[in-house]
């Protein structure tokens, strides 16, 4: 299932303003893409282990999130994990380059819906 | 030789994002109170509330047009912490709808901002003035926050004399007190220890200690002991529909303000109060409309882990570990990848939506029952 995942993965982020992205499994394996130089995929497995950490975090304060925008003032990270704890995070640029809402809406509404 | 600095510093809180305007006042308003002003800038409401908790300031003066928290709403919020505190709003924009809105939440001022220096020379000699009429007017206070029973106390103790002037629930009256006794009370044509007693059993409303003036009559001679004791009995066999009856009508004179649960006002109340302290509602109560019609949670915190405000939010402990767990991780992120700085985290709920909002060391947690959720993703409420 696992490389279906990240093969979908990689066809479905190639649109504008998407600087890299990547899956985190439960068994703490991950998959990483990277559209930009500076975001070099060894240095993104940290993110999606953050991401899933956050989801966990929000579970122990009593308030479950289903999804995760954080922002900064040069790019945004999203991130959501699924009932089967596959997580998603991808980062985007911000400002004239940031992609649209509905690209990004759908891209995650895909993953929740996604099946090998 | 002594010069102007002899008086008493006023202090003097700007808040305003606007950070150009923000120096220029620093710089002018320094000038014209000629050594005698502590100015104090904060370019958001998390920042002004950080230099609130520090130390006392005379007047706080407020920009209507600010993002995240509004001038409006810190004005709600400061009217309530901080009750006593004079307040004066800046708009670029006046209009009697809103100078009537912000009078009616504690604004003693609403001006027009200034965009000449011949305008900014009148705002400050307006505000210099403000500062100067304070002192003499006693002081405001809140019986939710301080206790009538607590400054009577004081009152007595001190051996002082003055006149304390209360409003709530519908009613207002007079308590006279000289040299430390309770001379006379008066609520409508009510006198003496009833009048009293009617007084002491307000819950919630205002007071105002003014300078004493010999009334009328003097209608009470019993200890000032005895008479609070007493006052407490009889509040505890005020009829509830006594209460519900006032409060009804004070309900109806504030069509801004909404009828809440006692168990509500309690969650509401400022992070300075403590639970068992002297919010002590009755029957229905009042509690400001702080925040718009969707929000089911406020809180501002420092990064530190202090509860700078917090409005109905049960799990604020949760919260501030959580906001503070987002932070550090978005550290660890920024370290090794080009994101720069942090500025606020949008979770999805389920349903409803968080923000939490990252200026300097505060950080504003907002959830709403309406926004992002399964079917309202979260880029495009956004």
């Amino acid at each position: 299932m696992n490389s279906e995942f990240n093969s979908w993965l990689k066809e479905n982020t190639a649109f504008p303003g998407v600087l890299a992205c990547g899956l985190r499994y439960p068994d703490k394996t991950t998959f990483s893409h990277s559209y930009a130089a500076e975001f070099a995929t060894d240095k993104l497995e940290p993110a999606w282990r953050t991401a899933v950490e956050a989801f966990q975090t929000s579970k122990q304060s009593k308030q479950s999130f289903s999804r995760l925008r954080w922002v900064f003032d040069k790019a945004l990270f999203h991130c959501a994990v699924r009932g089967d704890g596959v997580c998603l995070g991808i980062f985007t640029s911000k400002g004239t380059q940031e992609p649209s809402a509905e690209s990004v809406d759908r891209l995650f509404a895909e993953f929740q819906a996604f099946r090998a | 030789m002594t010069t102007a600095n002899s008086q008493k510093r006023k202090k003097i809180l700007f808040v305003d994002d606007d950070q150009a305007f923000l120096e220029t006042i620093e710089q002018l308003f320094a000038m014209w109170g000629n050594n005698s002003w502590d100015i104090f800038l904060a370019h958001n409401t998390g920042k002004a509330l950080a230099i609130l908790q520090q130390q006392p300031v005379d007047l706080v003066v407020i920009d209507m047009r600010m993002p995240v928290v509004d001038g409006m709403q810190l004005l709600r919020l400061l009217n309530r912490k901080y009750p006593h505190l004079a307040k004066a709003m800046l708009t670029g924009s006046a209009d009697d709808a809103t100078r009537a809105d912000c009078l009616q939440n504690g604004a003693e001022l609403y001006l027009e901002k200034p965009t000449s220096v011949q305008g900014m020379e009148n705002v400050f000699s307006t505000l210099d003035e403000l500062t100067n009429l304070r002192p003499q007017e006693g002081f405001r206070g809140v019986l939710r926050r301080v206790g009538l029973q607590e400054v009577l106390q004081l009152e007595c103790l001190g051996r002082k004399s003055s006149v304390l002037e209360v409003t709530g629930a519908g009613r207002r009256g007079k308590i006279f007190i000289r040299e430390g006794d309770i001379i006379h009370a008066q609520i409508g044509e009510i006198k003496g220890e009833p009048a009293f007693n009617r007084l002491m059993s307000i819950e919630g409303g205002d007071f105002a200690l003014k300078p004493f003036n010999e009334p009328p009559e003097q209608t009470i001679n019993s200890q000032w002991e005895m008479l609070i004791m007493e006052a407490a009995r009889v509040k505890d066999e005020v009829p509830e529909s006594l209460e519900d009856s006032a409060a009804e009508t004070a309900a109806q004179e504030s069509a801004a303000e909404l009828a809440a649960t006692p168990e509500a006002m309690a969650r509401s109340r400022p992070a300075s109060v403590p639970a068992g302290g002297p919010v002590k509602p009755a029957g229905k109560i009042l509690m400001p409309s702080l925040l718009e019609p969707h929000t089911e949670e406020v809180l501002i915190c420092s990064l530190k882990g202090d509860v700078l405000y917090e409005w109905q939010c049960p799990e604020a402990e949760g919260r501030i570990k959580l906001t503070d767990f987002l932070n550090k991780k978005a550290a660890e992120l920024t370290a090794s990848l080009p994101l720069g700085k942090l500025e606020r985290v949008e979770a999805a709920l389920s349903p409803g939506r968080m923000v939490i909002k990252f200026q300097g060391d505060t950080a504003l947690l907002v959830r709403s029952d309406k926004g992002a959720s399964e079917a309202a993703p979260l880029a495009k409420a956004a």
